[in-house]
C-alpha cells in the first residue's frame, strides 16, 4: 500500500480532542437553560426565605452546587465514551431496580404521601430520576443487539424490561415518571422499528394495569384528586383545582412581556405552590411574559433538535437508541411539566428538566447530555 | 450512520416534539396575550384584601361644647377563626381562663355569623394591660388570637343625660336590615337608644377601606398597600341640653323622690312610694330641651361590649322601676288639673267661657238629667262660689271645668255624635300625637274617643263586664281635668305649656341643635320648627299665662312657693294630681318662668308621689332657683296637700 497515512494520524488527533467534538450549539443550550433555572430558582424561593428570616440564596447556593457536580457528571460522561455505558447497562439497570425497592422501604423518606427519597445527609436522593437514564442505557442496549426486524417477542421483552421499574415507580406512587418511562419505551420501540400492531397490543396491556391499579387502591387520594382536577372544572376538587388555576393565574397575568424579573406578585407571594420546583414554569411565565416562555421553549427546541441529529448522526444502533431515550425523556417532562401549568395536562409531580430545583433531576438530566455528548463525539468511524 | 428506516422513524418521533411545542405555544399565546388581562386582575385580587375600616364616631356635646360622650381607646382581644385552625377549642378554653369569661360565652362570639371568616371577632373589649402583657408573651399558645386598639363610647359626666344620650350596641336584625343600603355591615356598634339612635347616620361617620397584601397562607404582608380610602369621622352632636341645667334637674328629680318617700300619704297612710319620676326643663320659645331627666336612671357604659345577664337582669326587673324607661318621652300618665288651661282654652275657643265671666264653683257636679245621679266632687269639698276663668285656674276648681266638659258633651250630641270636638281642640295643642322629638320611642299619649272607649270596652268584657261601650257625658267631665282614659307624657305637658309661654305656638321641641365636623363646619342644623298653634287669640294666650301667676301666689302652690321671689321671678305654674287606683297619686307642676316672659318652661313629675303641690311643685320650684341664679334647696319640703 502506496497510500500515504498522515491524514489518518491528524484524523485520530482531531477525534481525540475532547472540546473540539463536543457539540457546542447541544451545550450552550444546555447551559443557557441551567442559568435560566438559577435565576427562576432565586425568583421564587428569596421572598419565602426571607420571610423565614433566612438567607435568600440559600436555594440557589445548594442549586449551583448540584449543577456543578452535574457538569462534571456530564463531562465524565462524555469523555467516557457510551459505549462503556453498554457494557454497564445491565449492572446499572438493576441496580436501578434495586434502589426502587429500597426506596419503598423505611429506608425512603416519606413526602406528600409517596416514598420517593432516600435522604443522605441535607440532600434528598430520588432514584427514579436516575433510574430513568439506567432503563434508557438497559432498553438501548436490549434493543441494540436485535438482529432483524423487531419482532413481537422483542417488544414483550422490552416492555418487561421497562415494566419493572416502571411498577415500582408506579407504586410510590409517582404516576408522572411511570408515563415518562412508558414513554420512553415507546418512543425507543418506535425508532427500532416496532409494528403499529405491537404497539396497539401494549397500549392494551397498559390500559388493562393502569385499570388494575385504580382498582386496587394503589393510586393515592390527593392523585385522583389532582387527576380529577384536571378533568371536572365545575364540581369539588377545590383545593386539587387550585394549584392549577393559581399557576395559570400567573402565567396570565405575566401578559407578553411579563411583570419584570423578581416582580412577580404571584410567585413571591406562594401563591403558586411547589413553584420552585415542578411549578418554575409559573414563574417564568410571570416574570418574563410570553416573550420568556418563547425563549425558554426555544433553547430546549434546540436541545432536542440537537439529540434527534445526534440520534440519527450515532456510530451504532446502540447510540442512536440512547439518544433517542434521552431526548424523549427530555421531550414528555417538558410536555408534562409545562402542560400542567398552563391547564392542558393533569397535575402530576414532574419537574422542568435544567430548570426545575432539585439536585437529583438537574444530575440525571446533565448525565443525559453527556451521554449526548459522548455519542457525538463518536458520531464518525 | 444509520440506515434510511431509522432515519425516517425518528422524524416521526421528531414530528411528535414539534406537535408537542405547537400545542404549548398556543395555550400560550391564549394565556399570556389573549387573556392576560383578566388574568392580570385575579392576580392582583389574589394578593390584596380590602379590609372595611370603622369611623370614628362623633362626639355629644352640650350646648356650651362640653364632652357629654366621648371615645376612649379600649384594648379589644380579637379571634381569627381561620388562624386558629385544628386547635381552635384548646385555644379557646385557654382563652376563656385568661379573660376570666364563659366558654359558651367566648364560643357563641367567636362563632358569630356576622363576622367574615377572615374578618378577626372581637371577643372581650377593654381588656386590662396584663393580659395584653401575658398574650403577647405566650402568642404560640394562642394562636389566632390578637389584641387590636379600639374606640369606645366614654362617658365623662358618668350617668349624666343617659336617657337623652342613650347607648351604643352591636347591630340588630332589625336594624342591619334598614342600615345595610347605607353600607353598613354585620359587625357594627350602632346607636341603640336616645340621640345616639336618632343621629346614628350622622354620628357614625363614612367608612374607609385600606388594602392589606397578602400572601397565599393568608399571613399579612404590608398593612398599608395601594390606594386607600380614609375613614370618615363621624361628626359631632351638639345637643341644646346644658350640663349645669341638667345636672340641677336630675338632682332636683332625686331629692323630689326622697322628699316622695318621706312624706306619709293620707290617703294610704304609708309613705309615698315614689317609684319614678320625671323632669324636663324646655326654652318655650324654640323648643330647646335644655334638660331631660327621669328616674331611676342606668348607667350607659354597662352596654359597652354587650350585656351580660348579670347586667341584664337588674335593667329588666320590675322591682327597679325599669331604669331604662324615659319617662319623659315613653311615660304615660293622667295629666290631672295639669290639663285645665288646656281645656280652658278649648273653653275659650268654644265661646264657653270668656275672660271676663263668672263661672260656678259648687263642691260638687251632677251632670244634669243624670239618673244614675253620679257626683263628681270637686278637690275640696268647698262652695266657691262664682269665679273668674284666672281664679278658677289658681284654685284648680274642678266643678269649673266639669261644667266646661259636660258642655262639650252637649255640642258632640248636637253635632248627631259625630264631630268630637273637645278631642280635636286637645290635640290641636300637642295631645294625643307625638310631639317630633329627636329621641326614638316616644309616646302619643292618648285622648279617647268615641271609637276608642267603644274598642276597648267591647274587647275587653271580661274586665269591664256589662259596662256601657257608648260615649257617656262623664267621659267629657273626666276629660276636663285630664282623668278617665286621657294620659299624656312629661314632654307633651312642656311642650303644651311652651305654647302658653311663647303666645301660641307649638314647637316640635329637640334635644339635638346641631351636627357639625370636628374642625367645626356646620353638617346640619336643627332648627326650631312650628307644628302647630293654640286656637285662640294671643290676648287668650296671655290671660291663661297672667292667671297661672295666681297658682304660686295665691292658689294650690303658693305653699310650695313660699319664700320664692315671685316678685322678681313670677312664676306661672299648675299643679296636677293625677289619681291612678289603686296607686297612690301622681303629682304633677308645670312651671313658666319668667311669667312675662317665659324663658323657661319646667315641668315635673313624682309617680305615686301625691298632690302637685307635695313633691312635683317642691322639685321644679327646685330647679326654677337654680336656673335664676338662686341657691338651690339642699332638701325638699313638701308644699301641702293642694291639687
Amino acid at each position: 500500500m502506496d497510500l500515504p497515512l498522515p491524514t489518518r494520524g491528524r484524523l485520530l488527533a482531531v477525534e481525540q480532542s475532547p472540546v473540539r467534538h463536543l457539540d457546542a450549539t447541544l451545550f450552550g443550550a444546555t447551559i443557557a437553560l441551567c442559568g435560566y433555572g438559577l435565576m427562576m430558582v432565586y425568583s421564587a424561593t428569596n421572598q419565602s426565605l426571607l420571610a423565614l428570616g433566612q438567607d435568600p440564596g440559600t436555594y440557589l447556593k445548594r442549586q449551583i452546587l448540584f449543577l456543578t457536580i452535574g457538569l462534571i457528571g456530564l463531562a465524565v460522561t462524555a469523555l467516557m465514551g457510551y459505549r462503556l455505558v453498554k457494557l454497564y447497562a445491565g449492572f446499572g439497570y438493576a441496580l436501578a431496580v434495586v434502589l426502587l425497592a429500597l426506596v419503598q422501604t423505611p429506608l425512603g423518606t416519606s413526602v406528600k404521601g409517596a416514598q420517593r427519597w432516600f435522604q443522605v445527609g441535607s440532600f434528598q436522593l430520588s432514584p427514579s430520576l436516575f433510574s430513568r437514564l439506567a432503563i434508557v442505557a438497559m432498553l438501548a442496549a436490549f434493543l441494540s443487539e436485535i438482529k432483524g426486524d423487531l419482532l413481537l417477542r422483542h417488544v414483550v421483552r422490552a416492555t418487561i424490561l421497562a415494566a419493572i421499574p416502571t411498577i415500582l415507580v408506579f407504586i410510590q406512587p409517582d404516576i408522572g415518571t411511570s408515563i415518562i418511562l412508558a414513554f420512553v419505551l415507546v418512543a425507543m420501540l418506535v425508532v427500532a422499528g416496532a409494528k403499529a400492531k405491537h404497539l396497539a397490543v401494549l397500549a392494551v396491556v397498559a390500559s388493562v394495569g393502569i385499570f388494575g391499579a385504580f382498582q386496587l387502591n394503589i393510586i393515592q387520594d390527593y392523585q385522583i384528586e389532582r387527576l380529577r382536577s384536571f378533568f371536572d372544572t365545575t364540581a369539588g376538587a377545590e383545593q386539587a383545582r387550585y394549584n392549577r388555576d393559581q399557576a395559570e393565574i400567573a402565567i396570565g397575568a405575566g401578559g407578553v412581556t411579563g411583570r419584570g424579573y423578581l416582580q412577580g406578585t404571584q410567585t413571591s407571594l406562594d401563591f403558586v405552590p411547589e413553584q420552585h420546583t415542578d411549578f418554575i414554569f409559573t414563574v417564568v411565565g410571570e416574570e418574563l411574559g410570553f416573550i420568556g416562555a418563547i425563549g425558554l421553549l426555544a433553547l430546549f427546541a434546540l436541545v432536542l433538535w440537537r439529540a434527534l441529529r445526534i440520534a440519527q448522526m450515532a456510530l451504532d444502533p446502540f447510540g442512536t437508541f440512547v439518544a433517542t431515550g434521552v431526548a424523549a425523556f427530555l421531550a414528555i417532562q417538558l410536555c408534562i411539566n409545562v402542560g400542567m401549568t398552563i391547564g392542558i395536562m393533569p397535575i402530576t409531580g414532574i419537574p422542568l428538566p435544567f430548570v426545575s430545583y432539585g439536585g437529583s433531576a438537574l444530575i440525571a438530566d446533565l448525565l443525559g447530555i453527556g451521554l449526548l455528548q459522548s455519542i457525538h463525539r463518536r458520531r464518525f468511524l | 450512520m444509520t440506515e434510511p428506516r431509522t432515519r425516517m422513524r425518528l422524524k416521526v418521533l421528531a414530528t411528535l416534539f414539534v406537535l408537542i411545542f405547537a400545542g404549548i405555544t398556543t395555550r400560550l399565546w391564549f394565556l399570556q396575550v389573549l387573556a392576560s388581562e383578566q388574568f392580570s386582575a385575579l392576580a392582583n385580587q389574589n394578593q390584596v384584601r380590602l379590609v372595611s375600616i370603622q369611623p370614628v364616631r362623633g362626639l355629644i356635646l352640650d350646648r356650651d361644647g362640653n364632652v357629654l360622650v366621648g371615645n376612649r381607646p379600649s384594648s379589644v382581644v380579637t379571634v381569627d377563626r381561620l388562624a386558629m385552625r385544628e386547635s381552635g377549642e384548646e385555644v379557646l378554653l385557654r382563652l376563656s381562663e385568661l379573660l376570666d369569661v364563659n366558654i359558651d360565652d367566648l364560643v357563641e362570639r367567636v362563632n358569630s355569623p356576622r363576622y367574615a371568616p377572615y374578618q378577626p371577632v372581637p371577643v372581650a373589649e377593654d381588656v386590662p394591660e396584663e393580659t395584653i402583657f401575658y398574650l403577647r408573651e405566650h402568642e404560640r399558645d394562642f394562636p389566632g388570637v390578637d389584641y387590636e386598639l379600639s374606640s369606645v363610647r366614654d362617658y365623662p359626666e358618668g350617668v349624666l343625660a343617659a336617657h337623652v344620650l342613650g347607648y351604643v350596641g352591636e347591630i340588630s336584625e332589625e336594624q342591619l336590615d334598614a342600615l345595610r343600603p347605607v353600607g353598613y355591615l354585620g359587625d357594627e356598634i350602632v346607636g341603640k337608644a336616645g340621640v345616639e339612635a336618632t343621629y346614628e347616620r350622622l354620628l357614625y361617620g363614612t367608612r374607609g377601606q385600606r388594602a392589606i397584601q397578602v400572601n397565599a397562607q393568608g399571613d399579612i404582608l404590608d398593612r398599608d398597600f395601594g390606594g386607600p380610602k380614609p375613614a370618615e369621622p363621624g361628626a359631632n352632636l351638639v345637643l341644646a341640653i346644658d350640663t349645669e341645667i341638667q345636672k340641677l334637674t336630675e338632682r332636683s328629680l332625686t331629692l323630689g323622690i326622697q322628699l316622695g318617700r318621706r312624706t306619709i300619704d293620707e290617703n294610704t297612710e304609708i309613705p309615698f312610694k315614689a317609684t319614678g319620676g320625671a323632669a324636663v326643663v324646655m326654652d318655650p320659645r324654640n323648643g330647646q330641651i335644655l334638660a331631660m331627666a327621669s328616674f331611676p336612671t342606668y348607667e350607659p357604659s354597662l352596654f359597652l361590649g354587650g350585656l351580660t345577664a348579670a347586667e341584664r337582669a337588674p335593667l329588666e326587673d320590675e322591682a327597679n322601676n325599669f331604669p331604662q324607661l324615659n319617662r319623659v318621652i315613653q311615660g304615660k300618665y293622667p295629666a290631672g288639673s295639669t290639663f285645665k288651661p288646656f281645656v280652658a282654652a278649648g273653653a275659650l275657643k268654644r265661646k264657653m267661657a270668656t275672660l271676663d265671666g263668672l263661672y260656678d264653683c259648687p263642691g260638687e257636679f251632677v251632670v244634669p238629667k243624670d239618673e244614675s245621679g253620679t257626683v263628681f266632687n270637686n278637690w275640696e269639698p268647698v262652695n266657691r262660689g262664682f269665679i273668674t276663668l284666672a281664679h278658677s285656674l289658681a284654685i284648680s276648681c274642678d266643678t269649673v271645668y266639669y261644667q266646661f266638659g259636660y258642655e262639650y258633651y252637649v255640642r258632640y250630641v248636637r253635632s248627631g255624635k259625630q264631630s268630637e270636638i273637645m278631642q280635636q281642640d286637645l290635640g290641636q295643642m300637642g295631645f294625643g300625637r307625638v310631639s317630633g322629638i329627636d329621641l326614638p320611642g316616644e309616646s302619643a299619649g292618648r285622648i279617647p274617643t268615641r271609637a276608642y272607649k267603644f274598642d276597648l270596652i267591647e274587647d275587653n268584657r271580661d274586665i269591664y263586664g256589662d259596662a256601657l261601650s257608648l260615649w257617656l257625658p262623664g267621659d267629657n267631665v273626666n276629660m276636663s281635668i285630664g282623668q278617665g282614659f286621657s294620659l299624656v307624657t312629661p314632654l307633651q305637658m312642656a311642650v303644651a305649656y311652651s305654647a302658653i309661654a311663647n303666645g301660641g305656638t307649638v314647637y316640635e321641641p329637640h334635644v339635638g341643635l346641631r351636627l357639625e365636623r370636628p374642625d367645626g363646619t356646620l353638617v346640619r342644623r336643627i332648627a326650631p320648627e312650628a307644628v302647630g298653634k293654640l286656637p285662640i287669640t294671643p290676648r287668650q294666650v296671655a290671660y291663661l299665662r297672667d292667671s297661672l301667676r295666681g297658682v304660686t301666689e295665691i292658689g294650690t302652690a303658693d305653699e310650695a312657693f313660699l319664700g320664692f321671689p315671685l316678685d322678681r321671678i313670677p312664676v306661672a305654674g299648675k299643679t296636677g294630681t293625677a289619681e291612678v287606683p289603686p296607686k297612690q297619686d301622681y303629682s304633677w307642676f308645670a312651671a313658666m318662668a319668667p311669667a312675662d316672659d317665659p324663658r323657661y318652661v319646667v315641668v315635673g313629675l313624682i309617680e305615686q308621689g301625691g298632690h302637685g303641690s307635695t313633691t312635683a311643685a317642691p322639685l321644679v320650684r327646685r330647679i326654677l332657683e337654680g336656673l335664676f341664679g338662686l341657691q338651690p334647696a339642699k332638701t325638699l319640703e313638701d308644699g301641702g296637700v293642694t291639687d
